[in-house]
Order: structure tokens, then sequence, then C-alpha cells
């Protein structure tokens, strides 16, 4: 009899052992996992949809190529010294102005406004992966600086500049001027048979140019312009439509020579 | 007095106290034990699956991410990003149309310009001309201090040209360094 006393206690004991002990814990780490599983579901219907959104901004980019190489020709990737000369002989020509000195020299570092993180990237812990490291690291954009020296009627240099200004090339004005010609008449002759007028002032302007080689991108998961399948074009329209002289481009009419040196 | 049932068995007596020990409430209680520790079964087989079933949703995540990235991605980031530059710097050019206009319209007609120059890195324009009386040159000062976007007018130096019988002089201006665009 004294043993049955303890058969209620022993039970007691044991089931609370069982509940504290073990089904506790578990319904915790059931409801955990639960709540992981919801934000694992949600993560990877955005990676679907991001996924998605990428093939559509691929296709709008795809569908306005006329946009596209608007930009690769405006900001390109590599050192195109070729173009920015033609384009200055192209626009003395259309300006009725003379080009008397054209120097280029690379800079050490970019002169453009240094864009802050123009896609910003946030950091996604749902994920069971880390993905935090989205773009590679904001490398500056290099650049070279030219300083075109013209000649030319007060009205020719104003039409000259402003053609500068609405060129094709992405570009940054440092500085530029305008001289009064000191010319003696036996220099004045001379030039006149060239075709310098003495009216002509001299006129200079140092222009920086910038190009940027395209990065590597290590996720696209957090950028931004991923989470949308739209690509906004309107900045690059506005930017098209400031640009009011397009450059042909610089084309080789003709190569190859039997002597070179002759 | 008490009575002794002399009549049971030691046997008996064993049976019937076996059968007490074994009773109703103890099988309640054995019954309770047994559905707790399948509730236990239960949530451990069930955690177990939860488990496996995140390990895999896990997988896949890791597995779609790896591919959001290469040519077509980093295409669309590169356009972007070039977009976002032209805007930035096509602000950050002076009109000359502006510059210009600005300049004809404020020049005494009394002065004559032998040099502009515009430096934008350094937000300075330096003017060089020539006039036949120190008047004009001070009304052309005047006329500069006035013009919206010029911070400060410097005469940096006036001199007497005896070969040309004028007055020689360098101005030096400093533009206002707002977000602006500048004028001048």
């Amino acid at each position: 009899m004294k043993l049955k006393i303890l058969i209620l206690p022993f039970f007691i004991i044991i089931e609370l052992v069982f509940i504290i002990g073990y089904i506790k814990p578990n319904y915790d780490a059931i409801t955990t996992k639960q709540s992981e599983i919801t934000l694992q579901k949600d993560a990877l219907s955005r990676v679907d949809s991001v996924a998605e959104n990428i093939g559509a901004i691929h296709q709008a980019l795809e569908n306005r190529s006329d946009i596209v190489n608007f930009i690769d020709r405006y900001y390109p990737k590599s050192l195109d010294e070729e173009r920015v000369v033609d384009m200055f002989n192209y626009l003395a020509q259309q300006s009725g102005i003379v080009v008397s000195e054209v120097k280029i020299k690379k800079n050490v570092k970019s002169q453009v406004v240094a864009v802050e993180s123009p896609l910003p990237v946030v950091e996604d812990e749902t994920m069971g992966v880390s993905v935090v490291a989205t773009e590679a690291p904001e490398e500056p954009a290099e650049s070279y600086e030219v300083t075109v020296s013209v000649l030319g009627a007060y009205q020719n240099l104003k039409d000259f500049f402003t053609r500068v200004y609405r060129s094709d090339r992405l570009h940054f004005t440092k500085e530029f001027s305008i001289m009064v010609r000191e010319v003696d008449v036996e220099q004045a002759e001379k030039e006149a048979t060239q075709g310098i007028q003495s009216n002509f002032l001299s006129a200079s302007v140092v222009v920086d140019f910038d190009y940027i080689k395209e990065k590597r991108v290590a996720n696209a998961l957090n950028i931004p312009m991923f989470q949308s399948s739209d690509f906004d074009f309107k900045d690059a329209e506005e930017a098209k439509t400031f640009v009011t002289n397009l450059l042909p481009p610089v084309q080789s009419d003709e190569v190859g020579k039997a002597n070179p040196f002759e | 007095m008490g009575s002794i049932n002399l009549s049971q068995s030691i046997q008996e007596k064993q049976a019937l106290a076996r059968g007490k020990f074994f009773d109703k409430g103890f099988f309640i209680n054995a019954t309770v034990l047994l559905l707790i520790v399948s509730a236990y079964a239960t949530s451990e087989w069930y955690l177990s699956r939860l488990e496996a079933e995140l390990l895999s949703l896990q997988t896949s995540s890791a597995d779609k991410t790896a591919t959001l990235n290469g040519p077509t991605v980093n295409r669309s980031v590169d356009v972007r990003n070039r977009i976002v530059t032209i805007v930035a710097n096509q602000k950050r050019n002076m009109n000359p149309q502006l510059v210009f206009s600005d300049l004809e319209r404020i020049v005494v007609p009394a002065i004559t310009l032998t040099g502009y120059t515009q430096s934008n890195a350094f937000g300075t324009v330096d003017i060089a001309g020539m006039t036949i009386n120190l008047r004009y040159l001070a009304q052309q000062m005047f006329a500069f201090k006035r013009l919206e976007g010029v911070q400060s007018v410097h005469a940096e130096s006036i001199k007497y040209n005896e070969k040309t019988s004028n007055i020689e002089f360098i101005l030096n201006l400093t533009l206002v360094s707002s977000g602006s665009e500048p004028t001048l």
C-alpha cells in the first residue's frame, strides 16, 4: 500500500519532466522554425521577383537601344582621345574657327561629380546565405584633360563654346578664356594668307573628359533598381534632349600605305 | 473488539493488494503519461520535418540568389549608373550663352575688354581691359558687383599705358559657390 501512495507523485514528476524538459523546448523551436520558414518563403519569392525584374529591365534596355547607345557614346567605357580630337575639329569647323593647338594629358583623379552610391545597397539578413556585398567597391572614373587653343571672331567663338557645351560627350569645362591678340603688320599679312583675319581673338578651353569601365555586380538582390520591373529612361531622355550637337562617328576613309615614310 | 477474517489465505491477501495497485487511477495516470510521450514524439517528428523544409528552402534561395549576377545584371546597373553620373555632371557645366549674354549686357560702352578667363574649378573670373578714364573703370566694377552670382570684385592692377594713352586694368571676380549655375 505504501508503494501505491508514491504512484501519483511519480507520474506527475515524469510528466512534468517531459513537458518542461522536452515538449516546451520543442514547441518553442517549432514556433521559431515556422517563422523562419515564412521569412525564407518571402525571401525566395523576392529572389524570384528580382530574377523576373532583371529579365524585364534587360528587355527594356534591348528595346531602347537608341538611348543605351547614346549613353555609351556620351559616357564611354574606355579612353577615347581620338573621338575628342575629332569632336573639337568638327565643332571648330562648324563654328568657322581655327584650331591652333590641342594638348592632352591624363588626369590623376577624376574631376566629375563623385556620385555617392547611385544605387544604395540594403543589407538583408533574411536570406540563409550572406548577401551583403552586392556591388564592387566604388572606383573613381578615369579622365584626361584636353586644352584646345583656337582663333576666331567673337561671335564664332561664342558659337564654338556653346557647341562644346552641348556636345554628345560627357565633359567638365574647367576653364575657358578669350584674349585680344597683339599682331604686328608683318604677321597680320602672313596670317591673312592663311585665312586668319585681324579681328580674330585667341581663345582656349580646358576640358576634362571622363570614362569608366563597366563594373561587376556581385549580386542584384538588394540593388533598388531591381525591386521594380520598370527602367526609368526619363533622365536619359532629358540628357539626350540636352545634347544638340551629335557628332559623326570617327571613321578611317582609307588605310594602308606601301611606304609609310614617303 | 476487532474481528479478524481468518477465512482469507495469505495468497488471497497479496492478490487483493496487487489488484488495488493497478487500479483505475494507475491506468489513467499511465494513459496521460503515454499521451505526453506521444506529444513529445510528434513534436520531434514535426520539428525534424520543419528543419528539413527550412534547409530545402535555404538551399533553394542560395542557389537562386547565386544566379542574380552576370552580364545582364552588370549591364543594367552600368547603364543606370552612367545615367545618374551624366545628369549630375550636365548640371555642373555652365552655359556659355548665359555667360556671354551677361558679359555683353554688363560691359560699360567706354570699356574695351582685352581678356576674359573663367575658371569653373576655382570659381573665379579674371577680366582684363582698357579705358580712357578711371571713372568708367569704377562704373564697370560697380556693374560687375551688382551682377547675380558675383561675390566680390577685386582690382588686381590698374595702370596707365603711355604708349596707348589708355588705362589698363585686370579685375578678379569671385563667384558665389552655390548649387546654381554660375553666370559670368
